[in-house]
């Protein structure tokens, strides 16, 4: 049996600790190392309170980013830099420069946000060399805070971007910079072999961290008939089920970290994106704001940075949930997906690949590889989301709408939705209409009630049916009243 | 003149170094932690309880169940109900206790609590005020308060209406806990998450069947409360209390979020009808109003909670003829309980609507027409208490003056003729809370100060620190009495060891109260230290130095005539050691005149009312009932105030708190009783997003008649009101689709969802424009 014990820095250190599969970043650092300025409270990545910082390496050059680790499987801070709220002080008394001008400005109260608030400020700090306002409030938004209504923080938070654009030096604490040497030493000897384990408290046997395909078929052959098997990348809707229900798999497969998962590559006809790129990725990635900056807008509505730095795009396809903002929008950009399993590789198109609520095409120990989009010139893309609140919110209904049109015509349409079937899905009878017709033409009211009349959705906690069915007749005329301003502005 | 401090804890929240309760519960050798087995029914008999799960799991060490309590089985704290700590034959609501497990680690505990069978006999429960009004389920007669006076008859117009306000969670970051530690002769300390140390104390002494002095409760902090650990705190320290003592060990219990939010009690949803008389000129004359509270399964504060609302039923508004009724009802839901503003928002939301809706049929301004109805000085409000500072129009004026009220109408107005599918609307609410506990009895406080032989300050109060920097005003308060700085003191965690018999921190009351006690205290010391100082003036620069010249400032004593001799504080306090001064005092604090007949309904329940306005922007996306909110004006009636930076994040956070009362927020139970949205994922507060950048709040620092310590108000609750706008002001909006403004039918919260059905149902009444 292969030794289980992982090194990683931590707030400066490096350590060793044998894991036990199926832990969570956060328990590491309250229950091992005891540092319980890190808070838990809602333990489902929503309120942003457990924040810690990430350091890895990437080309010789240390990232930094900030994640929700109540979500955050331990085993993946192996060769890895964690930054808690006690790392950024060295003595007691002494006050790291965010926290001084957070102190000033009354931007805690309770106390119990606040370390986290902290540490998402600080990951915002190091991950850039330069700061505004717009990107401060989205590393912020994931970080709820029941006391101050915020205005302390915002303002707190100002003051320290504007400090530390002409002080970028004192970001990072000298213990930290030894941390970061330290972790980039580990990291010579890389080694992501990481297997089994004797069972833990929780049932969970082995949590794999695989770096190749070949390693994943490898592994599947010898576990196989060994009970539960789950692939895993980001994690982050997987282990809410863990935390909440205590509920797991005996077996994790993590392919976050196969190369071929990880790119994104583009030519003029398509953009392919590996299934683990994260969603954070994907929003700030210039090959995608360039070829494809629709895609960047939708996932930048979704959840908070704390969890777009670890959820996938291949998990928001793969878990199937009947609101995928990404699946849906995928879906109207008539994406292929690229299914890796024992067998090896086949393509199917991503409209094709939902069966019924939470059902895919995906067999077993099968996963998605990569997703391949067409690109086109000549063609209007539009996103609405519809949710109860702005950020960090699962939609109640969203929509995607794709048009290509030339000389004042439409040719192929496609709008999908999301949260108004089983699974994210076309509506089928619009594309017909639209087809062939001129602007001039459109009656928009009467396509929206077209729409609204092919799905049944049902009512639950993020909306009623009479809701949803408005929704839908609206999103359509939302996209296509974008859509005949942009056409007529384009002549 | 007074320095804004800055929090005490501050330092400490931001490195992570604060004491909770987890964290001394984290030290502690040998502990176990408890889990509560609770109803998964919300009305039934239970019919047997199967241990047999627990027994599988090593690290299980007890099941306890209501046969196992020594004492009184039940947790109701002056309100004459009988709420069991654990449930016997019947339980009452989903959530409710039953047994308590008690295992090694918390995981343990919560795995075998789950795990563990129940069985019961199902009967039908009540869930809605519908239902209970049905059932006659009933806390109580209806309560009615009634003044007419004289008042024009002439051109009388009529509206009537209903509104249901829904329930909000508190969602205070620290779930509900408790740490137990046991001592010996059968002593305890409970280091609870509690607003409530004495009722702790009260409840935790009779489960055991002890007397008080048996339990001592410590608090050092609690990681947010907002009324939801006033009264709830008590049922998970009598949980932790009874396993500690059944298995003499010290025990743990810590609520997990899900768990938190669905089996403790919330705001109380409210179905309010109303009808209102008035006159062409927007006059109000007459009003009726009906509140019908769903006080869930047990009274807990509901009988309060109903008084405050009946008691602000006026919002700030004089109006002849008030027929205002009330009356809390039983339900299977789990116990509504205090939230801040403690019922005022639903009565004055109601209120305000009323008006809004006057204001609508009769096309007038939204600001003129509550300047038009705000109280006069020496008008009388419906329970009789004369208005002697009457600041609703100062501060309305100054709404209009911050908010650039004239251009702002005319931009919004020019704005929705240019958009089709967006729309801007503006919301006003006119704010007056009062304050003092309406229990008069409550309105009493202690605080206890020692100076030790080197000039250092030990300070205790009552009070409970939960993020509104309560120990930092107080502290303040002591500062400036002794002439110190901040330095100089620590604040003690409050403890009913050294505080006995203390009010909860609620009603907005906690500076007041404790603040004056330690003021009392302070000057006691002042006056004996001033009296020895004369000696040691002599002894030391060998001058005569009159009583009546003693100055205390700075860290320094001197007089006014020998402004270079002065001694230090360290020195006078040594001095008056060694010369036998008595450097401890207690002091208590009662508010004066306040009297309030509970048979009657008349008399005077507050000291004095915060005033304040607000006035929020938003818009619409008609299409899609989604809406932000652009800008936000708050006037608030600070007094003068113990430190204004203070103030101001409790009016931002109180604001933004009601924000999403009134926009986002909803409590959903399904038709079992189970709570539906109990997780933050379901359950939506406003995030960073919800808040813009136009947030303008004008603190009037102005001295006012009435006042508190010195010449402070409180400001705890009274804030929450101004984010009511926002539910106006997305009515406003609609209102430019719509023919018939008066007649929108818009829910509360004013969830998109809720928006784009009002919309629609404009459109199918044909009323859309």
């Amino acid at each position: 049996m292969q030794t289980s014990i992982i090194k990683f820095v931590l707030n400066g250190e490096l350590k060793s600790l044998e894991i036990s599969p199926g832990t969570t970043l956060l328990e590491i650092i309250r229950d091992s190392y005891h540092l319980n300025g890190t808070k838990s409270v809602c333990n489902e990545g929503d309120c942003g309170a457990c924040t810690v910082t990430l350091v890895e390496y990437q080309e010789d050059k240390p990232l930094f980013k900030a994640i929700n680790s109540c979500l955050y499987p331990a085993e993946k801070i192996m060769n890895k830099h964690v930054i808690t709220v006690e790392g950024l002080t060295c003595k007691d008394s002494e006050l790291h420069p965010i926290q001084e001008i957070l102190y000033n400005n009354y931007s805690t109260q309770c106390g119990f946000c606040t370390p986290g608030i902290v540490m998402s400020i600080f990951a915002y700090l190091a991950e850039n060399s330069e700061y505004n306002e717009e990107e401060l409030r989205e590393a912020l938004n994931g970080n709820l805070c029941r006391c101050t209504g915020y205005v302390h923080i915002i303002q707190g938070a100002l003051e320290i971007i504007n400090y530390f654009s002409e002080h970028q030096d004192k970001i990072l604490p000298k213990k930290l910079l030894e941390g970061n040497k330290k972790l980039a030493d580990l990291n010579k000897t890389f080694n992501l072999n990481f297997a089994e384990k004797s069972q833990g408290g929780r049932g969970v046997e082995g949590y794999y961290l695989i770096k190749s395909l070949a390693k994943y078929q490898e592994i599947i052959k010898k576990l196989k008939g060994s009970g539960t098997i789950k692939v895993v990348a980001g994690a982050t809707d997987l282990y809410v089920v863990g935390n909440l229900r205590r509920s797991y798999f005996k077996n994790y497969l993590d392919i976050t970290y196969i190369p071929e998962l990880t790119t994104v590559k583009a030519d003029d006809k398509y953009i392919t994106i590996g299934a683990s790129v994260t969603l954070e990725t994907i929003r700030t990635n210039r090959l995608i704001s360039d070829k494809l900056p629709i895609l960047a807008e939708v996932v930048s509505q979704m959840a908070s940075k704390q969890i777009r730095n670890i959820a996938s795009i291949g998990g928001n396809v793969g878990n199937a949930s009947p609101v995928g903002d990404c699946a849906t929008s995928l879906i109207g950009l008539n994406a292929r997906l690229i299914l890796f399993g024992e067998d090896g590789e086949r393509e199917v198109s991503i409209d094709q690949f939902y069966k019924g609520y939470k059902e895919t095409v995906l067999k077993h120990h099968e996963f998605i590889k990569e997703i391949i989009i067409p690109l086109q010139d000549k063609c209007f893309y539009s996103f609405e989301k519809s949710a109860k609140r702005k950020t960090l919110d699962i939609s109640s209904v969203c929509s995607f709408c794709y048009i290509e049109y030339d000389k004042g015509k439409m040719n192929i349409s496609r709008f999908a939705f999301g949260g108004v079937a089983p699974y994210p899905k076309l509506a089928l009878s619009i594309a017909l209409e639209l087809r062939g017709k001129s602007l001039e033409e459109l009656d928009i009211e009467y396509l929206g009630e077209k729409v609204s009349q092919e799905f049944t959705p049902l009512s639950d906690i993020r909306g009623s049916s009479e809701y949803r069915h408005i929704l839908i007749r609206n999103h359509v005329i939302k996209h296509l009243e974008k859509f005949k301003e942009e056409a007529m502005n384009e002549g | 003149m007074k320095v804004n401090s800055k929090h005490l804890s501050g330092k400490l929240h931001l490195t992570g170094k604060s004491t909770f309760v987890e964290n001394i519960a984290l030290q502690a050798k040998d502990c176990l932690y408890a889990y509560p087995v609770v109803s998964s029914k919300a009305k039934a008999k239970i019919i047997k309880l199967d241990s047999e799960a627990s027994k599988s799991n090593p690290n299980f060490k007890h099941l306890i169940t209501y046969e196992d309590i020594p004492g009184e089985n039940n947790i109701a704290h002056g309100n004459g109900d009988n709420q069991p700590l654990l449930a016997v034959k019947d339980v009452n609501y989903v959530g409710q206790p039953i047994a308590i497990v008690v295992a090694t680690t918390l995981e343990d505990a919560i795995a075998i609590s789950r795990k563990i069978k129940v069985e019961y006999e199902e009967e039908i429960p009540i869930l809605t005020v519908n239902d209970a009004v049905q059932a006659k389920s009933e806390y109580g007669p209806r309560r009615l308060f009634q003044r007419i006076d004289s008042c024009s008859k002439d051109d009388i117009r009529e509206l009537q209406g209903n509104l249901t306000i829904g329930a909000q969670e508190h969602f205070y970051f620290e779930t509900q806990r408790c740490f137990v530690a046991n001592e010996e002769n059968g002593y305890f300390t409970v280091y609870s998450s509690t607003q409530a140390v004495s009722e702790v104390q009260e409840v935790c002494a009779r489960l055991l069947g002890v007397s008080s002095n048996y339990i001592t409760v410590d608090v050092r902090r609690l990681g947010g409360a907002f009324g939801g650990k006033e009264a709830q705190a008590t049922l998970w320290a009598g949980i932790a209390t009874i396993a500690s003592y059944i298995c003499q060990k010290p025990v743990y219990l810590a609520l997990e979020r899900k768990d938190d939010i669905s089996w403790t009690g919330k705001r109380h949803e409210f179905v309010n009808s109303y009808k209102i008389k008035y006159n062409s000129e927007g006059k109000l004359l007459s009003y009726e109003l009906d509140l019908k509270a769903n006080g869930g399964a047990y009274i807990d504060l509901s009988f309060a909670i109903l008084e405050r609302a009946l008691l602000h039923s006026d919002s700030g508004y004089y109006i002849p003829e008030m027929n205002i009724t009330g009356t809390a009802y039983r339900t299977n839901l789990p116990p509504n309980t205090a939230f801040r503003g403690f019922g005022a928002p639903q009565s004055i939301l109601t209120t305000e609507l009323a008006l809004e809706r006057v204001a609508y049929s009769l096309k007038m301004d939204l600001l003129d027409i509550r300047k038009k109805n705000v109280y006069q000085l020496g008008q009388t409000t419906q329970y009789g208490m004369e208005v002697q500072e009457a600041l609703g129009l100062e501060m309305l004026e100054d709404l209009e003056e911050i908010s650039n009220y004239q251009e702002l109408k005319a931009e919004i107005a020019d704005f929705n003729n240019n958009h089709k599918y967006r729309k801007r609307g503006i919301g006003i609410v006119t704010g007056k809370f009062g304050i003092s506990f309406t229990a008069t009895f409550l309105n009493q406080g202690s605080a206890l100060i020692w100076i030790y032989s080197d000039g250092s300050i030990s300070l205790s109060h009552g009070g409970i620190e939960m993020g509104q920097q309560l120990y930092t005003k107080v502290a303040t308060v002591v500062c400036e009495s002794l002439g110190i700085t901040m330095d100089n003191v620590r604040s003690e965690s409050t403890n009913t060891k050294r505080v006995g018999n203390s009010s909860p921190t609620a009603a907005s009351s906690g500076s007041d109260l404790n603040g004056n006690a330690a003021r009392q205290a302070s000057e006691n010391l002042k006056a004996r230290l001033a009296e020895i100082s004369l000696k040691l003036f002599k002894e030391k620069y060998d001058i005569n130095v009159d009583l009546d010249d003693v100055l205390f400032d700075n860290n320094l004593i001197f007089s006014k005539r020998y402004i270079e001799k002065a001694l230090t504080f360290k020195e006078l306090a040594h001095y008056a050691y060694m010369n036998r001064v008595d450097l401890g005092e207690h002091s208590f604090y009662k508010t004066p005149l306040i009297d309030f007949d509970k048979t009657t309904n008349k008399g005077r329940p507050f000291y004095y009312f915060v005033y304040g306005a607000s006035l929020m922007v938003s818009e619409v996306d008609i299409l899609t009932g989604s809406y932000k909110i652009d800008s936000i004006y708050v006037v608030h009636d600070n007094g003068i105030p113990l430190n204004a930076e203070i103030d101001k994040g409790q009016i931002y956070g109180a604001t933004v708190q009601g924000l999403g009362y009134c926009t986002m927020e909803e409590v959903k139970y399904n038709e079992k009783g189970e709570s539906m949205a109990n997780t933050p994922s379901t359950y939506k507060i406003p995030a960073m997003s919800d808040v813009c950048s136009n947030f303008l709040v004008k603190q009037v620092n102005k001295e006012r008649s009435q006042a508190s310590v010195l010449g402070s108000k409180a400001v705890g609750e009274p804030p929450f009101l101004y984010g009511l706008a926002g539910w106006f002001s997305i009515m406003n909006a609609i209102s430019y689709v719509t023919k018939s403004p008066e007649s929108i039918n818009l829910k509360m919260p004013a969830t998109p969802e809720a928006v784009l059905l009002a919309i629609e149902e404009i459109k199918k009444r044909g009323l859309y424009v």
